[in-house]
């Protein structure tokens, strides 16, 4: 294995193999990249359920930017297994002509992290930003109504829908409707979708919170509404700049990623505890018999 | 933590039968690999910059169409051209006297079917053991 020294030379000079590697090295826990050394780069949040078309969504939207000449990469998680920890990463399938066009595509795991992300997320937007892509698309999981982990990395969140997938009491719950900075609403050659966005409206239109916040209708199998998706994008990004909240955005970022490595290191010294000779495991099957009188 | 055998499964070519690929991704996911799948008519160029950007130990690739020595050939050169340097495993319909000429070209292993999916994810834990 090349040492991190000789690979973070290699990735200054350009080396996307290095780039890769490092990736590798801070998903497995050896590493980590805590600053991307650069300020001029845009991290665009994709999330929503599955199939509603996040990896669609992304193949036609980054197709736009790359038109502009910016440099686009994507960092696509997919959920790892209860049971084996393996993990069948297909969001590449959606994307298959952007690789020949120079965007960087890199497929992760979520490793048992719950929240819609995965355990390298911070440290592969810092390497992808520093490594000069301008426009970089975090794709989550298939999100569940609570996986909103999204916020904490992204600097536009986009939230995917598809028609279908419920009435308005679906839209009123809290969590991942609540994050969203552009709701994009997909498959939008479907009939229902006008529903959709109907109920899309009626929210916004409830919200008081001042936010700005905007509906885009797409569709990915007649590439239409991509041209304004990503003026609403841009746009976003040149009011977070002018605004200064992206500086708050940036800080959300880096105290979420604090927090995770704190809390790995708790993890690591919880699993590596040793009382009297028992381990963590065997102290909490102990504590459950002696507490409730029966194993674990 | 520790570090995850990652595997691209691609399909090179114009054949459209996928199921094969599929359930060989399935498997090794389930032996608790992380399994890239790229999908079908790939172009042996975007199966080399996937396999470098997804910095994958294995390249697994599944070819029912007859081009295997066309394609497994291109697909060595530019991974020779870029200086990528992993085992690559074929699957799919190969003749009997393309089998040898394909390993000695430098691929690491072909199955043919009725080959038992544990036997393949053996070979990759083997193939990945000895280079790590």
């Amino acid at each position: 294995m090349m040492g991190v020294d000789i690979l973070l030379e290699r990735y200054r000079n350009g080396d996307i193999f290095a780039l890769s590697r490092l990736i590798t090295l801070c998903e497995d826990g050896e590493y980590h990249f805590e600053e991307p050394g650069v300020e001029n780069y845009h991290v665009i949040g994709v999330t929503g359920g599955p199939g509603v078309g996040k990896s669609s969504v992304i193949d036609r939207l980054a197709a736009k930017f790359l038109d502009d000449g910016v440099r686009v990469a994507v960092l696509a998680v997919d959920p790892s297994g209860p049971f084996t920890q393996g993990a069948f990463l297909g969001d590449r399938v959606r994307m298959r002509d952007l690789n020949t066009r120079g965007v960087y595509i890199r497929s992760m795991a979520s490793r048992g992290i719950l929240g819609g992300l995965g355990p390298a997320v911070c440290d592969a937007i810092n390497l992808l930003a520093g490594f000069g892509f301008t426009r970089i698309f975090v794709e989550t999981v298939g999100a569940g109504q609570a996986d909103i982990d999204v916020m904490n990395v992204a600097d536009t969140i986009l939230l995917v829908m598809a028609p279908g997938m419920g009435d308005e009491i679906q839209i009123l719950k809290a969590g991942i409707m609540e994050i969203a900075d552009v709701y994009v609403v997909n498959k939008s050659d479907v009939e229902e979708a006008s529903f959709l966005r109907g109920q899309l409206e009626a929210l916004l239109m409830m919200d008081e919170s001042g936010r700005s916040r905007q509906i885009v209708n797409t569709s990915c199998v007649l590439d239409r509404g991509f041209e304004e998706l990503k003026m609403v994008v841009e746009k976003h990004y040149a009011d977070m700049v002018s605004s200064g909240e992206i500086a708050e955005r940036r800080r959300r970022r880096k105290r979420y990623f604090v927090t995770k490595l704190v809390m790995k290191e708790i993890q690591e010294s919880l699993d590596s505890i040793n009382i009297d000779g028992l381990n963590f495991e065997e102290i909490k099957k102990m504590l459950c018999r002696r507490f409730l009188g029966q194993s674990m | 933590m520790g570090r995850k055998i990652r595997v691209l499964v691609a399909k090179p070519g114009l054949d459209g039968h996928d199921r094969g690929a599929k359930v060989v991704a399935h498997a090794l996911r389930d032996a608790g690999m992380e399994v890239i799948y790229t999908g079908l008519r790939q172009t042996p160029e975007q199966i080399v910059t996937a396999a470098i950007q997804e910095d994958v130990d294995v390249i697994g690739l599944s070819i029912l169409s007859g081009a295997h020595m066309e394609l497994c050939g291109r697909i060595l050169d530019l991974m020779k051209e870029k200086g990528l340097n992993v085992p690559i495993f074929v699957g799919g319909i190969i003749p009997d006297e393309d089998v040898e000429k394909l390993k000695e070209m430098g691929i690491a292993e072909v199955y043919g079917p009725g080959t038992s999916l544990s036997k393949i994810v053996e070979d990759i834990r083997t193939a990945v053991g000895e280079r790590k």
